[in-house]
């Protein structure tokens, strides 16, 4: 059974361009357009292997969507990469002390995304 | 403009363009001449030293030459351009942040319309150009109040930003 991603973004271009290299890579690819859509999604679908989010959003943004799913303190959180046009290291600090995994610079390298998704879901 | 800013605000246009395929050249534009394209993007910024907005407009070869994908419609030609101005402006703010500074980036919002310009804006210094490969072409222009104490100097102990497309594992 195919492992499934959680890409949550703002744009629907980049949803669906994160979306067709993983698909394309094999796994199933579900979507979130801001922090609390991809928040209720977290909550609600105990099968997501791992999470792509971006920083700025509508309504929660990306940090503020890690926050939550820290704060639920639920055990089995998926791993969650951060990929977004954001670099500053005070931004990377807090993503990483709110539970990111990973961080990805935006425009993202395909190989890059793929080596993350082996990577955080072979469990 | 300061120099520095000037020189990040084009050399972050030509990377990104050059990474969608495009090798643009430059041309400076007067405030008057800075009429957008059909699709714009724009974005607010704002830190301790420094705030302003970025916008990147595109005419509708530039939005086909720099797609990730087919071009669907209206809809997807805004949501593009506001993409590329958010990367666009995330590359200046990696680099600015070099400087020791902090600042946040707003979400972008896109518009879409003919004869599009700037008012008047006094209090800021601004710089426009034209970036252009063929028929796409984009206007871009900065904004930006600058806090008249700060120095376009990197501190020593200054963290550096990752580089765009790189993978951090935490």
């Amino acid at each position: 059974m195919s492992k499934k991603i959680l890409v949550v973004d703002d744009s629907n271009t980049i949803r669906q361009q994160v979306g067709m290299c993983l698909s394309g890579a094999g796994y199933a690819v579900v979507e979130a357009a801001d922090g609390a859509e991809g928040f209720e999604a977290i909550k609600s679908q105990s099968d997501i292997a791992m999470v792509i989010c971006d920083v700025n959003m509508p309504n929660m943004n990306g940090i503020e969507m890690l926050e939550a799913v820290q704060k639920e303190g639920k055990s089995g959180k998926p791993p969650v990469v951060m990929l977004t046009t954001e670099g500053q290291p005070a931004l990377i600090k807090r993503a990483k002390s709110a539970g990111a995994k990973g961080w990805i610079v935006k425009p993202f390298k395909p190989d890059m995304l793929l080596a993350a998704a082996k990577k955080l879901t072979a469990a | 403009m300061h120099p520095t800013l000037e020189e990040i605000t084009l050399s972050c246009g030509q990377a990104l363009f050059t990474h969608y395929g495009l090798a643009v050249d430059v041309e400076p534009l007067a405030r008057k001449d800075a009429t957008l394209g059909r699709y714009a993007g724009l974005i607010g910024f704002a830190g301790d030293p420094i705030k302003g907005s970025l916008i990147v407009s595109a005419n509708e070869a530039a939005i086909r030459a720099t797609s990730p994908g087919e071009v669907e419609d209206v809809g997807f030609c805004q949501d593009w351009i506001g993409e590329l101005c958010n990367q666009y402006l995330g590359r200046a703010i990696n680099k600015i942040s070099a400087f020791g500074t902090t600042i946040r980036m707003a979400t972008p919002v896109a518009i879409r319309g003919d004869n599009m310009a700037l008012g008047d804006q006094q209090d800021a210094q601004v710089g426009a150009w034209r970036l252009s490969a063929g028929d796409a072409s984009f206007v871009v222009i900065m904004t930006a109040e600058v806090d008249p104490a700060f120095q376009w100097e990197v501190p020593p102990d200054a963290d550096e930003a990752p580089d765009e497309g790189d993978l951090m594992l935490f």
